[in-house]
C-alpha cells in the first residue's frame, strides 16, 4: 500500500461499515441503508459506493437479497473480530515482540510489562 | 446511447473558444466538466444544445445530428448560468410550461422540490436573486426527467445547504432512474468524489478526458527535503513543485513505486490538487523558454 | 404536430391571450369615450373612431419585435431546435390576428349599431373607411372581409417587426447603430424619394400598382400577405444561425 496520506473512498466506506458491525450499529442479521442511501449521504457516486459494500460482500459480511436490500450475515461480527485480531497480532504484536528482543526483555519480563499496561489503560 | 462531439471548433473574434474538440458522453455516468474561466465549458455546453452553431465539426445524440432536431434536442436539458426565460415569466409558468415541452417532466416533483428548497412559485424569475435563481434551475433540471442533464455552474450563489441538498438529490435521482449527467464547475472539491469521469479543458482543448479513478491513481505527490525530492524525481514528469523553506512538494504524474526513498513522504493528490497542477504545467509549457 | 411545436404555439397563443384582451379593453374604453365626448361636443361637432385595425397593427409589430426573440430563447431552453421555434411563430401570429380582428368587427359592429341614432357620431375600421365610405354602416359580409383585411394588415406589420429584430439580434451593437441610422434614413428620405421617383420615372407602374390595391380589399390583402411572408422569409434567412444567448442573471 503505497499511499500513506488519504485512502480511496470506496475503502473508507467499506472500513466505516465494518466498524458499524463490529460495534453493533448494524446487529446480525438487521438490513442496512441502500447503495443510494450511501451515496446520497456521503456525496459520491453511487458507482464509488456499490464497490466499498461489494467489499464486505464478497468478504461473507453483507448478503443481498433481491429486491429487498442487504442484510448483515450471521457470524459477520465474529468473522470481523477474528479478522482484526489476525492484523493486530500482525501489525502490532510482532512489532512490539520485536522491540522487546531488541530491548534485551524475556518474555516474563515482556509479560509482566503486558499486565502492567492491561491494567493502567481502562 | 451517448453524445458524440466530432472535432468541434468555435471563435469569437480572435479568440478560439473551443479547439477542436472530440468527446463521447456515455451513458450512465456523472461527468464532470472541469476548466478555468474562459476554458470553453460554457460554449461547448451550448454548442451541443444547438443554441450556438459550431464553425467546424457536429455533434451527435445517440446518432443523430443536433442540428435543428426536436428529437436529440429534446433528450437533453442544460441548466445554465444564462436565463433563457422570459423577462415576466413567473416561476410556476416556467414549470408548467416546461412540462408542455418535455413530456416526461415531472410537474408534482417540481413542486415538491421547490417546497423544499424554499423557492417562491409566484415569483418572476429575473426577481430572483442569484442564489434562488440557481435553486430555479436545478429543480428544473431534476424534474425534467430527460436522459442528458446538462449542469452549467449548478451551485452558483447558493449556501452550503443548498449545495448539500442539491447533489443529494442529484445522487438520489441518478442512482435510481438511469441518465447521463454532466456537472460544469469551479468548486472542484465538492464534486470530486461524485463525478466518476473528468473531463478538464484549457484555452478551448481538452487536457484530460478519463474516469475519475484512473486519473487519481496515475498522480502523486512527494515531499520531503528538497535535495532528496529533487534526486527522486530526476526520471519522472513532474506536473508541480512548491517549496516551503527546505521542504519541497511535488505532483507527479505516474504511479508510485511500492519501495521508497527513506525519508520522502508519498501522498495521494485530490482531484482539484491535480486540477491546479495540470494548470501550472500548462502554464509552464506556454511559457516562451 | 409534433409535442414542441404545439407547446410553443400553446405558450404564445397564452400570451396573445392576455396582451390581446388589454389592447381590446383599451379599444372599448376609446370607443366609450367617443360616445361620450359626442355628448359633450352636443350636436354642432362631429365625433369619431377608426383606429381599431391600426392599433392591433401596431401591437402585432410590437409582437414582432419583441416576443419573437423570447420565444426562439424559451424553445431553445426547452429543447426545441430553431427552425421548429421559428415556424411555431407564423401559426401563432396568424390565430392571434384572426382572434383578434374578428373580436374587433363584433366590437364595431356593435359601436356601428349605437351610432346609427346619433348623426354625428361615426365609427368605422379601415377597410370601411378605404373600401365602403367613411359613414357607411357595415354588412355582415363587409364585416368578415374588414375582419380578414385587418388580419392581413396584422401580419404584414409582425412580418416586418420579425425582421427588424432578427436583423437586430444578427449585427453587433455598432451594426445595430449603423443599421438603425440606415432604416431611419430610408423611411425619411429614401422611401419617400424612391416612390417619387417610380411615379416619376414610372408614373403607368406606380398608378397601376395603386389602382390595383383601391380596386379591391383583396388585392390588398395579396399585397399585406406577400410582406408577411418575404420578410418572415428574410427573417429565417437572419435567424437561421444566429447565437442563441441568455442573459446573466
Amino acid at each position: 500500500m503505497p499511499f500513506q496520506g488519504e485512502k480511496p473512498i470506496f475503502l473508507q466506506l467499506a472500513e466505516q461499515l465494518e466498524e458499524a458491525i463490529l460495534s453493533g450499529a448494524y446487529p446480525e442479521g438487521s438490513q442496512v441503508p441502500s447503495i443510494t442511501e450511501y451515496a446520497a449521504t456521503y456525496k459520491i457516486n453511487p458507482a464509488t459506493a456499490n464497490k466499498g459494500i461489494n467489499l464486505l460482500v464478497s468478504a461473507g459480511l453483507l448478503y443481498k437479497k433481491r429486491g429487498i436490500g442487504m442484510f448483515v450475515a450471521e457470524g459477520a461480527r465474529a468473522k470481523l473480530r477474528q479478522q482484526r485480531s489476525e492484523a493486530f497480532y500482525q501489525d502490532y504484536v510482532k512489532k512490539l515482540v520485536r522491540e522487546a528482543q531488541n530491548l534485551g526483555l524475556d518474555l516474563d519480563q515482556l509479560t509482566e510489562l503486558i499486565q502492567r499496561g492491561y491494567y493502567d489503560v481502562h | 446511447m451517448s453524445i458524440e462531439l466530432q472535432s468541434i471548433s468555435k471563435r469569437f473574434g480572435s479568440t478560439q473558444a473551443l479547439d477542436q474538440v472530440s468527446l463521447t458522453l456515455e451513458e450512465g455516468h456523472i461527468y464532470g466538466l472541469l476548466g478555468n474561466n474562459g476554458a470553453g465549458k460554457t460554449t461547448l455546453l451550448s454548442i451541443l444544445t444547438d443554441r450556438l452553431r459550431p464553425d467546424f465539426g457536429q455533434v451527435l445524440v445517440d446518432g443523430q445530428p443536433v442540428k435543428n432536431n426536436d428529437e436529440a434536442l429534446g433528450k437533453l436539458f442544460l441548466v445554465g448560468e444564462q436565463n433563457f426565460f422570459p423577462e415576466d415569466m413567473k416561476v410556476k409558468r416556467a414549470f408548467e410550461t416546461a412540462a408542455s415541452f418535455y413530456p416526461d417532466f415531472d410537474l408534482e416533483q417540481a413542486h415538491k422540490l421547490a417546497k423544499e428548497f424554499g423557492l417562491p412559485l409566484k415569483k418572476k424569475i429575473t426577481s430572483l436573486s442569484t442564489g434562488y435563481a440557481s435553486i430555479f434551475r436545478l429543480v428544473l433540471g431534476l424534474s425534467v426527467n430527460t436522459p442528458y442533464i446538462l449542469f452549467d455552474e449548478p451551485v452558483l450563489g447558493l449556501d452550503a445547504q443548498h449545495r448539500d441538498l442539491f447533489y443529494r438529490l442529484l445522487i438520489e435521482k441518478y442512482s435510481q432512474e438511469p441518465c447521463t449527467v454532466i456537472i460544469s464547475t469551479h468548486l472542484i472539491s465538492e464534486v470530486e468524489n461524485i463525478v466518476d469521469h473528468t473531463i478538464i479543458l484549457r484555452d478551448g482543448r481538452i487536457l484530460r478526458d478519463a474516469p475519475t479513478e484512473e486519473l487519481m491513481e496515475n498522480t502523486y505527490a512527494v515531499s520531503g527535503p528538497a535535495g532528496m525530492v529533487d534526486r527522486y524525481t530526476e526520471d519522472k514528469t513532474i506536473l508541480s513543485s512548491h517549496s516551503l523553506g527546505g521542504l519541497k512538494t511535488v505532483s507527479i504524474q505516474g504511479q508510485p513505486e511500492s519501495d521508497l526513498p527513506l525519508g520522502l513522504e508519498v501522498s495521494r493528490m485530490s482531484l482539484q490538487d491535480y486540477f491546479i497542477s495540470l494548470q501550472e504545467a500548462a502554464e509552464r509549457e506556454e511559457e516562451p523558454a | 404536430m409534433t409535442t414542441t411545436m404545439r407547446a410553443s404555439i400553446q405558450y404564445q397563443l397564452r400570451d396573445y391571450r392576455t396582451s390581446g384582451l388589454i389592447l381590446f379593453g383599451v379599444n372599448v374604453i376609446l370607443i366609450l369615450l367617443a360616445i361620450l365626448g359626442m355628448f359633450s361636443v352636443g350636436i354642432n361637432g362631429e365625433v369619431s373612431y377608426t383606429a381599431y385595425g391600426f392599433s392591433a397593427a401596431i401591437f402585432m409589430l410590437v409582437c414582432g419585435i419583441v416576443t419573437a426573440r423570447q420565444v426562439i430563447r424559451l424553445c431553445a431552453q426547452m429543447g426545441t431546435g430553431r427552425k421548429t421555434a421559428f415556424l411555431s411563430l407564423l401559426p401563432s401570429a396568424v390565430l392571434a390576428s384572426l382572434a383578434i380582428a374578428a373580436a374587433g368587427e363584433v366590437l364595431m359592429a356593435a359601436a356601428q349599431a349605437v351610432s346609427i341614432g346619433y348623426p354625428n357620431l361615426y365609427f368605422n375600421d379601415l377597410y370601411g373607411l378605404i373600401y365602403a365610405g367613411f359613414d357607411t354602416t357595415l354588412s355582415v359580409g363587409q364585416h368578415i372581409t374588414s375582419a380578414l383585411f385587418n388580419t392581413c394588415l396584422m401580419l404584414a406589420c409582425y412580418g416586418f417587426g420579425l425582421f427588424c429584430s432578427f436583423l437586430y439580434w444578427k449585427l453587433s451593437k455598432i451594426g445595430c447603430v449603423i443599421a438603425g441610422i440606415l432604416m431611419g434614413l430610408f423611411f425619411l428620405g429614401g422611401l419617400p424619394g424612391l416612390s417619387r421617383m417610380i411615379v416619376v420615372q414610372y408614373p403607368n407602374l406606380a398608378e397601376d400598382f395603386a389602382a390595383f390595391c383601391l380596386q379591391s380589399g383583396w388585392n390588398l390583402m395579396a399585397v399585406f400577405l406577400v410582406i408577411f411572408l418575404v420578410f418572415s422569409f428574410i427573417s429565417w434567412l437572419l435567424v437561421r444561425n444566429v447565437n442563441i444567448r441568455g442573459w446573466h442573471k
